[in-house]
């Protein structure tokens, strides 16, 4: 096992937005998060790497790596800071960035970059620091369709090779069912833990409040 | 100017100018202003002790470092507003105890009182702030790019924002004595602003502001022939922004 939540709570001044949540996580699990807006999913990421204070017990195995790609919002793209020095300064070895972008695409800044392009960045850099664990926080948002695909691909070259957990939370249900073995589901407490395949329209509607029209892959 | 004014003037630019393009990129470009108002009652500490102003305007920042990350911790709202109250106050005690002879020499400068220790202790100041921008150079990046993001990958921002903090009181401290309260902060928005209108890479744009501290100084010190080298020093930054504004305007 890999990592361990019991009876997570996070309050932001007195008002609880996660509470009581517990699961576990194995080695090489790909773990899905959904739930509506507001429903404390980045809150639950943000536990997880320790970012806020928390009540409840987070356990890692030890000397677990855990990398985040945050969403692509709340950055600062006016800064003069090439996709190059951006590798460099994260410590990822040439060689390592060299083989997935061409010496003309490193000379751009950030500033430069589309959301595809910035977010394709972000998640190479995450996943090539050896992690044990990447938390993937609505890696898809800026995606159109084809970017999504390159860098669903990578996501998956990448897990193959070297063998991590991921937690990804997003919106888009489809593209959890076509990732993940197991969904839990939140709106401030667990609403349900289990194998893609339990994942009723019934319970998606108790979930968002709404009848939720997805395409789910059945494994 | 005696040479060792000179050189006083010069490194006290680049010491402002590295730390400018960090305070834009932090949304934080009034902190210049602000701290250096709060240096008013130091200098008048140190004019009725008669030591340095340096360390009576050092002490004070530092203090109000200290004043404005606790404030920071409690409120975290309305930052903005509590440090524009904090720094009125200080004005404000100031000129209660600062004779009115010195008043305009501490609001405008005076580097014709600068001494050999001046220029000591202003070498000190510029080497610590380069080793330091050098040393943490990676991780001041990342944060300028996102506080969150730079957390998530297990940088202490806390612990970097306030070394930031204090090379800027350091810089101010060494810039007072050159510009005086009232301008100083220009040093801390002007080089910014210009290096980071017309530079493409990190590295570029950290050479290009210690290039624009020298050349602007040396400027301001010419025209402070004609001028008092306050406002020469402002006007030069200010022909230097307008240069690059242009530059960067019709992409040459």
């Amino acid at each position: 096992m890999l990592l361990k939540v019991e009876n997570l709570t996070v309050k932001f001044d007195e008002t609880p937005v996660l509470e009581n949540i517990s699961f576990e996580l194995e080695e090489n699990e790909v773990l899905g998060v959904i739930g509506p807006n507001g429903a404390g999913k980045t809150t639950l990421l943000k536990a997880l790497i320790f970012q806020i204070p928390f009540e409840g017990k987070i356990t890692y195995k030890e000397g677990t790596v855990v990398k985040m790609v945050p969403q692509l919002k709340n950055l600062n793209r006016n800064l003069p800071l090439t996709v190059e020095e951006f590798f460099i300064f994260s410590k990822i070895p040439q060689e390592v960035f060299k083989s997935f972008f061409d010496e003309k695409f490193l000379k751009k800044t950030l500033s430069n970059l589309s959301d595809g392009e910035l977010q394709k960045v972000l998640i190479i850099k995450a996943l090539s620091q050896k992690p044990d664990l990447v938390l993937l926080d609505e890696p898809s948002s800026f995606l159109d369709p084809k970017n999504k695909e390159t860098v669903f691909s990578i996501i998956e070259k990448f897990h193959e090779r070297d063998k991590f957990s991921i937690i990804i939370v997003s919106h888009d249900i489809s593209l959890i069912s076509s990732m993940t073995d197991r969904v839990i589901c939140l709106n401030k407490n667990l609403v349900c833990d289990g194998p893609i395949s339990h994942l009723t329209p019934e319970i998606l509607e108790k979930l968002y409040g709404y009848k939720v029209m997805a395409h789910l892959h059945r494994h | 100017m005696e040479i060792q004014q000179i050189v006083i003037t010069i490194i006290s630019a680049i010491s402002l100018s590295l730390l400018s393009g960090f305070v834009i990129l932090k949304r934080q470009s009034l902190i210049g202003d602000a701290f250096s108002h709060i240096a008013l009652p130091g200098i008048a500490l140190a004019l009725s002790l008669k030591i340095d102003i340096f360390w009576g305007a050092l002490i004070f920042l530092l203090l109000g470092t200290f004043l404005i990350i606790a404030i920071r911790e409690k409120i975290k709202i309305f930052l903005e507003a509590v440090v524009g109250f904090i720094f009125l106050l200080f004005l404000s005690l100031g000129k209660i105890f600062i004779e009115d002879e010195e008043l305009i020499e501490s609001l405008f400068g005076n580097i014709q009182k600068a001494t050999t220790l001046d220029l000591g202790i202003a070498i000190i100041v510029c080497s610590f702030i380069i080793f330091t921008i050098l040393k943490f150079k990676d991780k001041l990046a990342i944060i300028s790019f996102s506080e969150e993001f730079a957390q998530a990958e297990g940088i202490n921002v806390k612990k970097i924002d306030f070394i930031f903090l204090l090379m800027i009181a350091m810089a101010i401290a060494l810039g007072i004595r050159v510009t005086g309260v009232l301008l100083v902060g220009s040093y801390l928005i002007l080089p910014g602003l210009s290096c980071l209108l017309i530079t493409k890479s990190f590295n570029r744009f950290l050479l290009l502001s210690g290039f624009y501290g020298i050349i602007s100084s040396c400027l301001g010190i010419f025209l402070s022939r004609f001028i008092e080298l306050g406002p020469a020093i402002v006007i030069s930054q200010s022909l230097i922004f307008i240069i690059f504004f242009i530059l960067k305007s019709f992409k040459l």
